[in-house]
């Protein structure tokens, strides 16, 4: 009986009907008042992907974003007990939706929200210091033949559209500003946590091999090489200054 | 037995909006609760302002996500992070609701009613069970709103009571959760507040509510986004008659109020109790 009332619920909740469920209420129940669950439930979803997207909605406006919002919640319902982060499939669905919204960036800005909300509530990690290299220069240690990981709060994000800037300036004043010219570019945007803010930045080709090479584990010296080989005038050590600077790389265990 | 260690004063809600207002109290001039699920993550801003809440103050984990009445247990993921976080908050209670709130492939993100029947009662209870169990503690149990009565087999005070005594695990008594299930469905709320074990109870909440959209005060919604309203002040005056001093929050998650006006709703509650318990010691 009680797998049927959670049954009977459950297709209320999702379709709507509630011919099932009504048969579980009380002789006095009124089961208009239903609707209260099935709208709480769609409301808090959509409230939470809204917040978790909040450049996405600011780009279509609150009312396309409340029907894209319901559409994903059809779709790819919570699985997990707790709404942070919910909307992990959002930049596919909304790709999936470029007919019909024809903006060819709008994925592009889900999947940097998506990478911000990792980003923001992602581990600090063990960051590789200064105090680091100093240590394996006493040690006579190749520094540019150690192990190199990125901590857990850098996210690389593969976008097709030069929409860093403008992401930035909708994330942080919900409006534009000035006018802006999108062009269409494949490259990585990386995003980062510093003193409890998170930094994005667009990077260029040379950049995008040496950090996603790092991201995958490997020496400084290969991810270096491999560089050098899409820009011979790649900037090894201001990159890897900015790097240090800013906390985002780590060695991996074996080399602490 | 003891289920909490909160004080019998009155806590408030933390959100990360009043992370800073929080840390300019004074250490234990309050208490604060807060949702696990929010902070069951790896680190960042978020974590950091619990944390150095928890260095400050006690925190009560109310957590909305365990779904202990529902079709499924608690994931093992869910658990673990729980745990995780039990470890670094070290709180001085653990609290969860007697409903469920999703299966085993979706979750539905509200507080779903429970029928009061035998078979909800076992399975509520091997929930809490398997809760307890694996955080190694015992915990509150919260009483629901009602938005409209479900064929069930006992009363809720008989049912909360009988799950309390199964696993081991206290009473968290709702005031307004209460105060809107006797608007909604006619309970008695008075008679509901005597039928509770004192020694149970190990908690009191209060919140605000606000009337459905579409058919107004007939259906009182537990919004948690307004002020405690006056009727709620009263009942709650009624339970700490009955029940004696217990540690007593006050519950806001939306339309967030300034901080110091969260703190005059506490300090109406402190001198409440205050009252009260004058009285008790009085009668003694």
């Amino acid at each position: 009986m009680l797998d049927a009332y959670f049954l009977a619920f459950e297709e209320f909740l999702n379709t709507g009907d509630s011919t099932a469920i009504a048969g579980f209420m009380g002789e006095q129940a009124n089961p208009a008042f239903l609707s209260v669950y099935r709208n709480g439930y769609l409301r808090t979803c959509t409230d939470a992907l809204a917040g978790n997207y909040p450049v996405v909605r600011a780009i279509v406006g609150d009312e396309y974003f409340r029907d894209l919002a319901r559409g994903y919640v059809d779709r790819h319902p919570p699985t997990r007990s707790t709404l942070v982060g919910y909307g992990e499939h959002l930049a596919e669905f909304i790709r999936q939706l470029e007919e019909e919204h024809g903006l060819d960036y709008l994925a592009d800005a889900a999947a940097i929200d998506a990478a911000w909300l990792k980003s923001y509530f992602a581990e600090d990690g063990v960051p590789l210091a200064p105090a680091d290299i100093e240590r394996m220069g006493a040690n006579e240690t190749d520094v540019t033949g150690v192990l190199v990981h990125l901590t857990p709060h850098v996210q690389l994000v593969q976008i097709e559209n030069s929409i860093v800037d403008t992401w930035a300036m909708l994330r942080d004043q919900g409006e534009l500003t000035e006018t802006v010219a999108l062009t269409k570019r494949a490259h990585l945007a990386m995003l980062w946590r510093l003193d409890g803010h998170i930094h994005i930045k667009a990077l260029d080709d040379a950049e995008s091999v040496f950090i996603d090479t790092l991201a995958k584990v490997a020496t400084l010296g290969d991810a270096a090489a491999r560089a050098y080989k899409v820009d011979e005038s790649f900037d090894l050590a201001g990159t890897f200054a900015a790097l240090l600077q800013n906390n985002i790389l780590k060695l991996e265990d074996q080399f602490r | 037995m003891r289920f909490t260690d909160l004080p019998s004063a009155t806590g408030v809600s933390l959100k990360p909006e009043y992370f800073a207002d929080a840390l300019s109290l004074e250490p234990g001039e309050t208490w604060f609760e807060v949702h696990p699920e929010n902070y069951m993550i790896g680190g960042g801003p978020r974590l950091e302002g619990l944390l150095a809440a928890a260095e400050r103050f006690q925190i009560s984990l109310h957590g909305v996500g365990a779904s202990l009445g529902g079709p499924a247990l608690p994931t093992a993921q869910h658990m673990k992070a729980l745990r995780h976080l039990i470890d670094l908050v070290n709180p001085a209670a653990v609290s969860e609701h007697a409903l469920w709130s999703g299966t085993q492939a979706q979750y539905f993100a509200d507080l779903l009613p429970l029928p009061r029947t035998r078979e909800a009662l076992e399975n509520l209870s091997d929930g809490i069970d398997h809760f307890q169990n694996v955080i190694g503690r015992s915990i509150l149990i919260e009483n629901p709103s009602n938005y409209l009565p479900i064929k069930s087999e006992m009363d809720e005070p008989d049912f909360l009571s009988e799950v309390a005594k199964r696993t081991g695990c206290g009473l968290l008594f709702d005031v307004n959760n209460l105060y809107i299930s006797a608007n909604n469905c006619g309970m008695n709320a008075e008679r509901y507040i005597e039928s509770l074990p004192r020694d149970l109870v190990g908690e009191i909440h209060i919140a605000g509510h606000t009337p459905d959209e579409r058919f107004g005060d007939a259906l009182l919604i537990d919004s948690h986004a307004a002020a405690i309203s006056e009727h709620v002040w009263a009942l709650l005056t009624f339970a700490l008659q009955h029940l004696g001093p217990k540690p007593v929050l006050i519950e806001r998650d939306a339309q967030l109020p300034p901080f110091a006006e969260l703190m005059q709703e506490k300090y109406r509650s402190d001198r409440l109790q205050s009252k009260i318990s004058l009285k008790d010691a009085a009668s003694a």
